[in-house]
């Protein structure tokens, strides 16, 4: 990929999370938190005239293109007082968010599954990559536009969209899109997001909402997200520490150093069991020799296959994990 | 000189050692040497103490024979309590003088053969027969080694570490060719031998221990030693040196001379005809090098050499054979051939014999192109091993190709794989473990209520009000968050900076050590949990604490470190907690190896 240059412009995706139960539980008040990201917005777009903007919003039943928005769309009344451009953009924004949050309230008050603090991002992430290759392609060829996207995430992560996140965030990756999460709920870090700005090289910020109830929510955007990729090369950004890719036992959900994998479905466990509980294969089990066995053998075992689908039998290998 | 009960005297010379004239004598139990005058012998070396010998180069003006020998008090093994002795011959006659030495060395050279074989070998047949090359005294050196391998049925060549076909590796105590086999995988891999020098002959490790889990190795080199290579597949070019009369110079060696034949056959016909009733080899070799028929290939201009009989007739043969065009070999027909092409597929040459692939008009260039093919068609053959001519006859091999040509795996009925279903219950398990939120559900009931309960005081949390013409009243506190992320970037920036190690300036000899104490202490801990994670037996428990006791050894050594790195000068201050720092690892995984040791020895005592 070419490098970036100073003058070239800049496609941000705004992915803002709607998730109605989740903003109740957050320290930070939506209300503020949209005020704040409205000025990121405003002072993103006065950086450069060529730079674009697209605002996402998400929750867990639908992801709405807030900005650019559609075309039947009421007209926005005019008001002296603010600048332009600025002022569609942020009337657009925010009639949009107030209108997925009246309709999720309208709904939420029915009571529904367990999973209601979950926001499906890796829709939002594919949404948003789908627009930036669109945008990319349209371009021309002499001006190259670079992209990025900011998650302003106040849910936790689904353990069951993880094949389909990773999978964005892979693409994410390849296409040369950096991901920037900012989280604001302080109840955990989500490992997904973390591993997301880990892999696409942008920045992971938790807003600190112990002093003040998070009005500096504004100064860390603009500290660390407002670059575009020729800036981010010369500047350290201030992210979180780095993440802990250990393996965890499927038992336990303990950390483990050395521990045993099925062959079949390659579970990790910290103790020699002899069915494995994922993939129900019975194990078979071999002796190491002793005699002139180097120690740091890795796989020792392997899958045989016998004519009776009933009667599968795998063998448990030693895996040294470091 | 005196004799021993029941010896004899074999041979005698004149010689001189130390300075000093006298006789040296060569006996059926040991070499004495004895001053002029005197009887009884001042030099003795008894058949058994008997180690090395070494002879003065063929061309020196000295003829001498060093003798190499253990002392009578040292062990057998004991490499240390060596002594030398050299005999020089004295005489006028250079040629004597050598022919006297080498009956020494023959003797001698039996004793060593006799010793590492036990059996019986010629001094000279391991040594390389090379004319005008080295004669035999420069290669008896050599014979103890050469012709242990003669024994083995090594002919012509012998390669260089020996063979150890028969070693058996994990013999303890280890013999004699299992030690040799030992050096020659520590001189071929330089880091396993730095690891060795830094272990064993420091005295950390013991022998054995340290081979004991590295058998694989030693097996594997033993295996390697005994694959021969084969024959030399590269463009067999005759380049003559000039010397300074004028002349050139060829080398024909054995090898040379078999590679020859391999891409002449006329020529090997010729010289199994010739020589050597009717000319001489050097003579058959000469006019080769001379004759038309070499220097043909080699250089443009064809009639450079002389008319010779011989190699006249290996042109001619030569040519006979490629001008026969009845050469097919029947066998080797392919039934799948199209006999009835037709003029559409091959437009340029019609129907007719194919005049394109002409043996080239141009003669000189002819020979080039027959030994080009001549020597690819050999080395293809060698890698193929010639299976080919083995499996030609037969009908099977016809089948096969008629078989492989006409049946289409696609048009096949697709068998069922034999399958077994992988049924994952519960897929989520690969992503909950990266998810440590292990309250999930408690808030989920509660919120559920609350929900329900407040509905107004939600819609009130979510209520977006702002004008936005006027967004944000305050910032909150600017310095205090710029503060917070200053301080994690400058971290930051502090990790990632490069040289962080070479900051530390820490001094080499330091460096040494601490590599050493984590070579060490990982080598005593291969061996304890490689015995500890097999089922306990009683030899394997005190093998672990023997082990385990060794810890102590290496722990000191650590702490020795410590110690020099607090006492070394150096530009870091401070180099005492740092050098801790890095042996921490080692530390903890010691006093890890330890406690499980324990444990599972309190585990057997209370069973």
């Amino acid at each position: 990929m070419s490098e970036p240059l100073e003058s070239d412009p800049s496609l941000l995706v705004v992915i803002l999370d709607v998730n109605g139960w989740a903003w109740t539980q957050s320290p930070l008040t939506i209300d503020n938190a949209l005020q704040q990201m409205i000025i990121f917005i405003n002072a993103y777009l006065a950086l450069k005239p060529e730079n674009k903007l697209v605002v996402l919003a998400s929750n867990k039943r639908e992801c709405k293109c807030l900005y650019p928005a559609d075309r039947n769309q009421a007209p926005i009344e005019r008001d002296i007082r603010i600048y332009e451009q600025f002022r569609v953009v942020d009337a657009t924004v925010l009639s949009g968010v107030q209108a997925m949050l009246s309709d999720a309230a309208a709904t939420m008050i029915e009571g529904e599954e367990d999973e209601e603090g979950q926001t499906l991002m890796s829709r939002a992430l594919s949404k948003a990559l789908c627009h930036i290759h669109r945008v990319e392609a349209e371009s021309s060829a002499a001006v190259k536009v670079w992209s990025r996207i900011l998650v302003i995430s106040a849910a936790d992560d689904s353990p069951r969209e993880y094949i389909a996140l990773m999978n964005t965030i892979f693409a994410a990756q390849r296409m040369g899109v950096l991901i920037d999460i900012c989280k604001v709920s302080g109840k955990s870090d989500s490992v997904f997001l973390q591993q997301a700005a880990e892999i696409t090289g942008g920045n992971y910020l938790k807003v600190d909402t112990t002093r003040g109830g998070g009005e500096s929510m504004l100064q860390t955007l603009m500290f660390t997200c407002l670059a575009d990729h020729y800036t981010r090369e010369v500047l350290v950004s201030p992210t979180s520490e780095t993440i802990d890719f250990r393996a965890t036992c499927f038992c336990h959900k303990r950390i483990v150093d050395i521990g045993f994998v099925c062959s079949v479905c390659l579970s990790i466990f910290c103790e020699l069991t002899p069915v494995c509980s994922t993939c129900q294969t019975k194990f078979s089990f071999r002796v190491a020799r002793a005699d002139s066995a180097a120690p740091h053998q890795a796989v020792n075992g392997s899958l045989k296959q016998s004519p009776k689908p009933a009667a599968a039998t795998a063998a448990m290998s030693t895996l040294t994990l470091s | 000189m005196l004799l021993l009960p029941g010896e004899t005297i074999k041979h005698t010379s004149e010689t001189t050692c130390n300075k000093e004239d006298g006789l040296l004598h060569f006996t059926n139990k040991r070499l004495a040497w004895c001053k002029t005058g005197s009887q009884t012998p001042a030099v003795e070396v008894l058949h058994d103490h008997f180690r090395v010998q070494k002879v003065s180069k063929a061309e020196a003006k000295k003829v001498m024979l060093r003798v190499t020998a253990a002392l009578p008090t040292g062990a057998p093994g004991d490499t240390q309590a060596e002594v030398t002795h050299t005999f020089t011959w004295r005489h006028a006659d250079t040629d004597a003088a050598v022919a006297d030495r080498e009956k020494y060395v023959a003797e001698l050279s039996l004793i060593t053969s006799k010793r590492s074989q036990g059996g019986t070998a010629a001094p000279g047949s391991g040594a390389v027969v090379a004319p005008g090359g080295q004669g035999a005294p420069s290669a008896s050196g050599q014979a103890g080694e050469a012709a242990a391998a003669a024994t083995s049925g090594v002919t012509g060549l012998a390669q260089g570490g020996g063979e150890y076909g028969r070693v058996k590796v994990g013999a303890v105590p280890a013999s004699a060719e299992e030690i040799k086999l030992r050096q020659d995988v520590l001189s071929k891999n330089a880091e396993l031998g730095k690891l060795h020098k830094s272990l064993v002959v420091s005295g950390l490790v013991p022998e054995d221990e340290f081979w004991s889990t590295r058998k694989h190795i030693l097996e594997t080199q033993a295996i390697q030693s005994q694959l021969r290579k084969g024959e030399s597949s590269t463009w067999l070019d005759l380049a003559p040196t000039t010397q300074e009369s004028g002349n050139f110079k060829y080398t024909i060696t054995p090898s040379v001379a078999r590679r020859i034949f391999k891409e002449f056959p006329q020529v090997k016909r010729a010289y199994i005809e010739n020589v050597p009733h009717r000319i001489s080899e050097k003579q058959f070799w000469k006019s080769f090098v001379a004759s038309q028929f070499f220097n043909r290939g080699r250089s443009a201009d064809a009639g450079k050499g002389g008319r010779d009989t011989i190699f006249d007739k290996c042109t001619q043969e030569e040519d006979a054979l490629f001008d026969n065009t009845s050469r097919h070999d029947l066998e080797l027909l392919n039934n799948l051939l199209n006999l009835t092409r037709t003029e559409e597929d091959s437009v340029e040459t019609g129907n007719a014999a194919d005049f394109t692939m002409r043996p080239a008009s141009k003669d000189s260039k002819l020979a080039l192109i027959r030994r080009f093919n001549r020597h690819s068609e050999l080395v293809l053959q060698s890698v193929l091993n010639s299976k080919r001519k083995h499996d030609m006859p037969g009908s099977s091999v016809t089948n096969q190709a008629i078989k492989e040509a006409t049946i289409l795996d696609d048009l096949d009925a697709p068998e069922a794989e034999k399958r077994v279903k992988l049924n994952i219950q519960d897929k989520s398990r690969y992503f909950t473990s990266m998810t440590t939120d292990t309250n999930d559900n408690v808030p989920m009931s509660d919120a559920r209520e609350r929900v329900q309960a407040d509905s107004s005081s939600v819609r009130s949390a979510l209520k977006i009000s702002f004008d936005i013409s006027r967004p944000l009243s305050s910032c909150g506190n600017t310095q205090a968050t710029m503060a917070s992320m200053l301080s994690s970037a400058h971290r930051l920036a502090m990790q990632r900076r490069p040289n962080r190690i070479q900051e530390l300036h820490i001094p080499d000899d330091l460096n040494h050590a601490v590599a050493e104490c984590h070579g060490a202490g990982t080598e005593m801990l291969r061996h304890l949990w490689a015995l500890l994670r097999l089922p306990p037996t009683a030899d394997r428990q005190t093998k672990a604490s023997k082990i385990v006791a060794a810890f102590d050894g290496v722990l000191k050594r650590i702490n020795e470190t410590i110690v020099k790195a607090g006492a070394a000068e150096s530009k870091s201050a401070n180099l005492a907690s740092t050098i801790e720092s890095m042996l921490q690892p080692i530390t903890t995984s010691l006093h890890t190896g330890k406690q499980a040791y324990e444990r599972r020895s309190s585990k057997v005592v209370i069973k």
